[in-house]
């Protein structure tokens, strides 16, 4: 079980969170590599994320943390 | 409007517009530095966001650093309105007058609630109030509130108690009426109840007294018809303050006289208006005179107190007259009508006799040469003819009789 919760420490933990299909809270991602109201991409020191929809719009970005709102499609990891 | 948004409006906000390929970088620059940003919108191929006013500098000067384009497309807040008019001083003391006056304003009452009355008026309170010392406009610093509910209690004996508060600018008087014991009968002095009037009489009630009159008989003003005088158990009378009610029917006579040529109002169809205003209950003085400009008017005045938003209600009334201009002519009208006038004249002052008609005769004479229709009219009615007179007697108390009775 220790070795479960260290190596969740060591990866740098990302969560993704969907409600609703209305709104995404990623956790764990820092930068917005491209936007626009189809596409968002998001992305961690190890991987990518793309949200894409329609009318997605920025709701929160801060260290750790990015919220996106908008009707969303699908997310797919890059 | 949310609080964040009333916020903003109050400090101020930037709406910045950059390119959506620009976006991302700008976004990842200022979240690095903590610079906040909000209600990110994109349209078409641009992006707008909006920020504080007091964090514009360090986004543009982010842009700069990594040689993107940034725009200001709109300034939104109230510091952005103030700074189109801050060259217009007169403006700005204008509005610091204002203020002030707002301010200094608190230091006066501006309306006075009353509660707890039933029978006394609004109207008649606030005249009590105001005859103490206290109306709307009273300096409230020196309004001592238990010397002033004293004074309206010493003042006003309906009053039987008092308690003043004020909230704010508003001054409320709660008040207790005086409940009054019933009316105690004067049974001093020696009275004889006399006929005020000629007449029949119809019903006699005496309450004290012995009855000198009965149903049927006729009197002269001046009769007696209630005796002090009352017999006791041992057949003795002794004298007492006579009253009752006596009804009797007595002969009214009225004469109406309607001239034929009367003045009417003949209406100009103009008409003027004017405006008188109080603050704090002093008078503004006006440049335009508050009387009437004409000759002969009738006039329609109204009270209004100034309310803003529906909710306050400023210490400022607005006293609003209409006058209305028209000439006198002298019109004339017809016997028949002149006869429906003097008639509705007569009835108007029989129904203000408040007394039961027995029987009324009425004579309607057309005096042409005098211009007048005279109604004359002989009614019987029922009234109360019962007026105490008080009298003299030589007391001979019981004190007095013991020395004679021993002799």
């Amino acid at each position: 079980m220790k070795k479960f919760f260290d190596l969740f420490e060591k990866t740098n933990c990302r969560l993704v969170e969907l409600r609703e299909r209305n709104y995404l809270l990623a956790e764990g991602y820092s930068c917005i590599e491209s936007y626009s109201d189809t596409r968002i991409n998001l992305s961690s020191p190890l991987e990518r994320l793309s949200v894409y929809g329609e009318e997605l719009t920025l709701i929160h970005l801060s260290d750790s943390h990015i919220a996106i709102e908008g009707r969303i499609d699908g997310i797919e990891f890059i | 409007m949310s609080l964040y948004s009333l916020f903003h409006t109050v400090f101020g906000e930037y709406i910045f517009e950059t390119d959506s390929s620009s976006f991302p970088a700008i976004a990842n620059a200022l979240s690095k530095k903590k610079i906040g940003f909000w209600r990110i919108e994109t349209v078409e191929d641009r992006v707008r966001f909006r920020c504080s006013l007091f964090l514009s500098e360090e986004i543009i000067i982010s842009a700069e650093e990594l040689g993107l384009g940034i725009e200001i497309v709109k300034k939104r807040g109230f510091p952005f309105f103030f700074s189109r008019y801050r060259k217009r001083y007169g403006l700005i003391l204008g509005a610091l007058l204002g203020l002030f006056l707002l301010f200094y304003s608190q230091l006066f009452v501006w309306k006075i609630n009353i509660e707890g009355n039933t029978s006394l008026s609004e109207h008649d309170i606030e005249t009590a109030l105001s005859d103490c010392g206290i109306s709307v406009g009273s300096y409230i610093p020196e309004i001592d509130v238990k010397y002033y509910a004293n004074r309206l209690i010493l003042n006003r004996e309906e009053i039987s108690s008092a308690a003043i508060s004020i909230n704010g600018t508003h001054l409320t008087v709660n008040i207790l009426e005086t409940t009054f014991p019933p009316r105690m009968i004067d049974g001093k002095g020696f009275f004889n109840v006399i006929a005020e009037r000629d007449g029949v009489i119809l019903d006699i009630d005496a309450a004290d007294g012995s009855p000198e009159v009965s149903e049927g008989d006729a009197v002269y003003k001046g009769e007696l018809l209630i005796n002090s005088f009352i017999e006791g158990n041992n057949g003795a009378y002794r004298p007492t303050h006579a009253r009752g009610i006596v009804y009797a029917a007595v002969e009214e006579s009225l004469v109406s006289e309607i001239p034929l040529s009367r003045i009417t109002r003949h209406y100009t169809g103009k008409t003027a208006t004017r405006f008188e205003i109080t603050v704090l209950g002093k008078k503004v003085p006006s440049v335009v005179s508050t009387s009437s400009p004409y000759e002969y008017f009738d006039a329609i005045s109204t009270e209004s107190t100034l309310v803003f938003l529906g909710i306050i209600e400023f210490p400022i009334k607005v006293f609003k007259a209409v006058y209305c201009e028209y000439s006198p002519e002298t019109e004339t009208i017809t016997p028949e009508y002149a006869k429906r006038l003097a008639e509705d004249d007569i009835d108007g002052r029989l129904r203000d006799m408040k007394c039961e008609i027995i029987s009324c005769d009425k004579k309607l004479e057309l005096d042409e040469k005098n211009g007048v229709c005279r109604l004359t009219a002989n009614a019987v009615v029922k009234q109360n003819i019962a007026k105490e007179v008080p009298f003299e007697i030589d007391y001979y108390n019981i004190s007095e009789r013991l020395p004679n009775a021993s002799e």
